[in-house]
This record gives C-alpha cells, sequence and structure tokens, in this order.
C-alpha cells in the first residue's frame, strides 16, 4: 500500500456479488480517478472519474457493474494541485451467487 | 533521444535587409524570404524540437531573435536578445516535427554592414534517433559522375562540386558507432522532372554506396511527377569513418539554380542516446585556431568561434581528428600535433595529441556541458582537421503539460532536472480492504 494511503475495516463473506454502484460524499479539486479490483487484482475495471469541487450539495453515484466474490475500491488523484476530502463511501452490492460451479 | 545542435554561424546581421534564414546545421544565411528555400532542411524523422538558445558576444551587437520555421511559418520557438543581452532563451514552447517537414532558422535584427558579425545558436531535437541534413544545393548540375555535389553528410558540409574527386573538403569524420537508416531529400527546382531525376546517395571513406560491389544501396531517387523521395537501408558507421552526400543528376543538365536538392539521413546508434557533432577546417590556421562549425575565418577570437550550450546541455563523451587538408590527404606533419576540446576556453580533459605519421586518432572521455557553457575545438598546431564529436544527453527532457508529479530531490543531480524521476512520491491513494458479502 502506498505511503500515504488510508486503510478501511475488512468485511466478510466470499458470495460472488454484482457490485453496482458506488456513492462517495465527496469534495475536492481535480478529477478523482477510481478504479475496482478482484482478489490479487487479477481483474481490475477502471470507473468513470469523479470530476470534484470544493462545494456541492451532490453526493455523486458513479455505477460499477464488477461482479466478484471480493472486490477492492481504489481511489486517488494524479495531477498537481489536486486533492480530495472523502467523508463517506457507500457501496452498492447484492449477492448473486454463493460459489462458482465446482468450487 | 536527445540531440543537442549548437553551431556557430559567421556574416549574421549583413546586408541590407534585416532578416536573414540559414540552416540549423552548417551553411550559411541568405537575407531573403524563406521561400528563396536555400536554408531549408528537410526532415528525415520526426520528432520534438524545443530549448532554442541564442548568443552573440559582439560587442555592440544589434537585439535580435531566432525563430525556428517549419514549413515557412514561423513557429512559436522564439529566442530574443534584448538590449543590454548576450543570450536569450526559449524554454518553453516546443514544435513537433513530422518526417519531410522543412525546418530553418531565421534571425530578425537590425543590418550592421557588408560582412556581418558571427552569432550562435543552440536547439535540442528529441527523436527516436538523431539526424543530420543539408540544405538544398544552389548550383547548375551536369549529369552523372562529372556533375555530382558533394557535402558532409552529419551537419558540417557545405555543397562543392565532387566530379572526379572521391571526398568533399567538408567531409564528415564519424565520432560514435551506429547505424544510418534513412535518406530523405526534396527538389526544390520547380521543375517537372520527367524523365530526369535527382539521385541521393552517400559516399562512406570515398566509395559510393549505390548497391554494387558489395556496397549498400542508399540511393534516394526523385523522378518523374515527384518532389520527394527518401531510401531506407541499413549503412553501419563506425569511429573514424568519413561520410559525404553526393547528389547525382540524371538526365538532362540541371541550369543554375539557387536552390535544387536538399537531403538529410537519419542515424541509429548503436550506444543508445549517442551523437556526434562535426566540423573541421581546410583553410590556413593561426597557431593556435579556436573552430566550431562554421565559424569566422581569420584572426583568432576564441569567443566568437565558440557555440553555446543550451538548457539540457549535453555529455561530451571523446573527440576523433582526421589530419587532411580537404579532398586529398595532404603531408603528415613530422611533429605530434594538439586538439582540445574547451569548454567556457578553458581546457578540458579531452585532449588529443596525434603522433608525427599518424593521420586519425581518436581519445574518449567524459565532459559535462550546462546551460550557458561555451565550446570549441582548440587547433595547438595549425594543422588542417576534421573532428567528431562523441556526444550524449544526461537529462531526462522534461514533459510539457503532463502535469507530472511529486518527485524526490535527488542532490546528485546537477542540472535542470533536480528531481529524481525513478523516484516519483506515490500519488495520494485510498485503496479499500476487500470488500464481499
Amino acid at each position: 500500500m502506498p505511503k500515504g494511503a488510508a486503510l478501511s475495516e475488512i468485511s466478510s463473506g466470499e458470495n460472488i456479488s454484482h457490485f453496482a454502484a458506488i456513492r462517495i460524499r465527496l469534495s475536492g479539486i481535480g478529477n478523482l480517478n477510481m478504479s475496482v479490483y478482484s482478489l490479487d487484482n487479477m481483474r481490475s475495471k477502471t470507473l468513470v472519474p469523479f470530476v470534484m469541487a470544493t462545494n456541492t450539495r451532490i453526493i455523486p453515484t458513479r455505477l460499477v457493474n464488477f461482479m466478484e466474490q471480493r472486490a477492492a475500491f481504489e481511489l486517488k488523484t494524479t495531477e498537481m494541485d489536486e486533492y480530495f476530502r472523502i467523508n463517506r463511501i457507500v457501496i452498492f452490492t447484492k449477492e448473486v451467487f454463493s460459489s462458482y460451479p465446482g468450487s | 533521444m536527445i540531440q543537442a545542435i549548437p553551431r556557430v554561424v559567421t556574416n549574421t546581421f549583413a546586408g541590407a535587409v534585416d532578416n536573414w534564414y540559414y540552416p540549423i546545421f552548417s551553411g550559411w544565411g541568405i537575407t531573403s524570404e524563406f521561400t528563396v528555400q536555400a536554408s531549408k532542411i528537410v526532415m528525415p524523422i520526426e520528432g520534438i524540437f524545443r530549448n532554442l538558445a541564442t548568443s552573440c558576444v559582439v560587442p555592440g551587437h544589434p537585439n535580435y531573435s531566432i525563430t525556428l520555421v517549419v514549413n515557412g511559418v514561423d513557429t512559436s520557438l522564439v529566442a530574443t536578445v534584448g538590449t543590454g543581452q548576450d543570450i536569450g532563451y526559449d524554454s518553453i514552447h516546443q514544435v513537433t516535427v513530422s518526417i519531410g517537414d522543412e525546418v530553418a532558422y531565421k534571425q530578425s535584427g537590425a543590418h550592421v554592414g557588408a560582412t556581418g558579425i558571427a552569432t550562435c545558436n543552440y536547439i535540442e531535437f528529441e527523436g527516436d534517433a538523431c539526424f543530420y541534413g543539408m540544405n538544398p544545393s544552389g548550383a547548375s548540375h551536369s549529369v552523372g559522375d562529372a556533375g555530382v555535389k558533394m557535402a558532409g553528410a552529419l551537419g558540417n558540409g557545405v555543397w562543392m562540386s565532387g566530379g572526379g574527386i572521391t571526398r568533399s573538403n567538408t567531409f564528415s569524420l564519424c565520432a560514435i558507432n551506429g547505424t544510418i537508416t534513412r535518406i530523405q531529400a526534396k527538389d526544390y527546382t520547380g521543375s517537372v522532372l520527367g524523365t530526369d531525376s535527382w539521385t541521393v546517395r552517400l559516399r562512406k571513406n570515398g566509395v559510393t554506396q549505390d548497391g554494387t560491389g558489395g556496397t549498400v544501396d542508399t540511393s534516394c531517387v526523385i523522378t518523374g511527377s515527384e518532389t520527394t523521395g527518401f531510401s531506407v537501408f541499413e549503412l553501419p558507421v563506425v569511429l573514424g569513418d568519413i561520410l559525404d552526400y553526393a547528389l547525382f543528376r540524371g538526365g538532362t543538365t540541371q541550369p543554375f539554380v539557387l536552390a535544387s536538392v536538399a537531403c538529410s539521413l537519419r542515424l541509429d546508434p548503436t550506444t543508445s542516446g549517442e551523437y556526434m557533432m562535426c566540423g573541421g577546417d581546410n583553410d590556413a590556421l593561426n597557431v593556435p585556431d579556436w573552430k566550431w562549425n562554421d565559424n569566422e575565418q581569420g584572426p583568432a577570437n576564441e569567443q566568437q568561434a565558440s557555440a553555446l550550450v543550451g538548457v539540457s546541455g549535453f555529455q561530451a563523451r571523446g573527440l576523433a581528428i582526421y589530419l587532411s587538408g580537404g579532398i586529398v590527404d595532404s603531408a603528415l606533419p613530422a611533429i605530434p600535433t594538439q586538439f582540445i576540446f574547451r569548454k567556457n576556453f578553458v581546457d578540458t580533459a579531452i585532449q588529443l595529441t596525434i603522433p608525427a605519421g599518424t593521420r586519425l586518432a581518436s581519445m574518449f572521455t567524459n565532459v559535462d556541458l550546462v546551460n550557458g557553457d561555451y565550446v570549441n575545438i582548440k587547433f595547438l598546431d595549425g594543422e588542417k582537421a576534421h573532428w567528431g564529436l562523441a556526444a550524449k544527453n544526461i537529462t531526462s527532457a522534461p514533459s510539457v503539460g503532463t502535469g507530472g508529479g511529486l518527485f524526490w530531490i535527488n542532490p546528485n543531480n546537477t542540472h535542470d532536472t533536480y528531481y529524481d524521476m525513478i523516484r516519483k512520491i506515490p500519488d495520494p491513494t485510498i485503496k479499500t480492504a476487500l470488500i464481499g458479502e
């Protein structure tokens, strides 16, 4: 994990879930780039970035559409003078299957 | 790779008009519009020009500017020397060029008289390889070998009539190993060739590379309705090789024109990032004398014979010398001869003493040049010689407009790149744990 990154509490369960969307209470300057990763980073998907604002009344939602047993979300900025402040992350998921066939 | 192109140019500000065009490599200018075409070099490679710099150390010189002109249009790459200044820079703008584009310098400033004064310019080119070019030959061209025109191929050439000779008097001396892979040429006569033709070839060590006798066929042909041409091949060159362009006319004689054919070549170095600067002198020399490509002849004046080093600098890696009076080898001196690469008018560690009876010699050691340095080759003993300076870029070119990022400072870096491209401070990142139900 890069220096300066934050670690959230772990969750349990390995049922195959459909990660439908992510909603973030967010403020900042620039673009918040988002990606989602499977176990061991074997699969990933780059999401459409959020364009941040220093003041906003909108808590934006971004569709994810990622089906895995477990998924990790990566949020970052990459350009000079960009920053973000996150107060809340909500991930919308639905359990779809309990396991893979034969496993 | 980044290729630094420092040159001195004599006789600027001459004549009665206030704009001069001249090539970015060797050759002198013309006080007229770009459309006269005598100063254009046609690009054999795509890439980016940046970090233009210019300097004039002659007291009382006028204010002036240097502009990179591409395809007849002034670009945003302009270096200006204002009142009280001797050096001007443009480290902000960069210009992207494609194969076939035509480039030249335009110098703008008040004229000072018939003979003008010397200035020196510096520009950097970033591409996959290095390149060297010749502005158009201005002459009449008879057919075949009798009418061939020749010029040094690696940035120091001046066209001359080459009938009956195998080496020009401005031949280039290779200071590095590499492979020449392309010739690009353009016909500026404005005439439809039809059954006539132009053929540009390389002559290596006096042997025309036309595919016969085991040579590599470097022939670049323009004929019919064409005005441009190119050839691709692999011609290896090594330290000590002598290289000329040879321009042949086919069909019928070309009457005198101010600009006939310009040509250029692409060179892929064996050692990544290496390139060379070449020059030479066949005129009577003072003892000692100081030389760079196209510096003034006459009374020794080291300051006015020196070239400016610009923003990124470069690393001089060694010097090769071929003792010669021109198209044929002159008698070798009976005593050792000395040549020194000088930086800011002081000897560097690149010093070459050629034993009596030896014509070709080289030595290699690294000397770093930084922004604002002046360089020249000192001829200590008055012997005419051609030289090749091996060079390499030693800094990474900054990318303009990428935003970059945050980097740790590397105290060992001594040039403009104070940051360490390898040790980028990580982007601000949050990564959640693996989430599941």
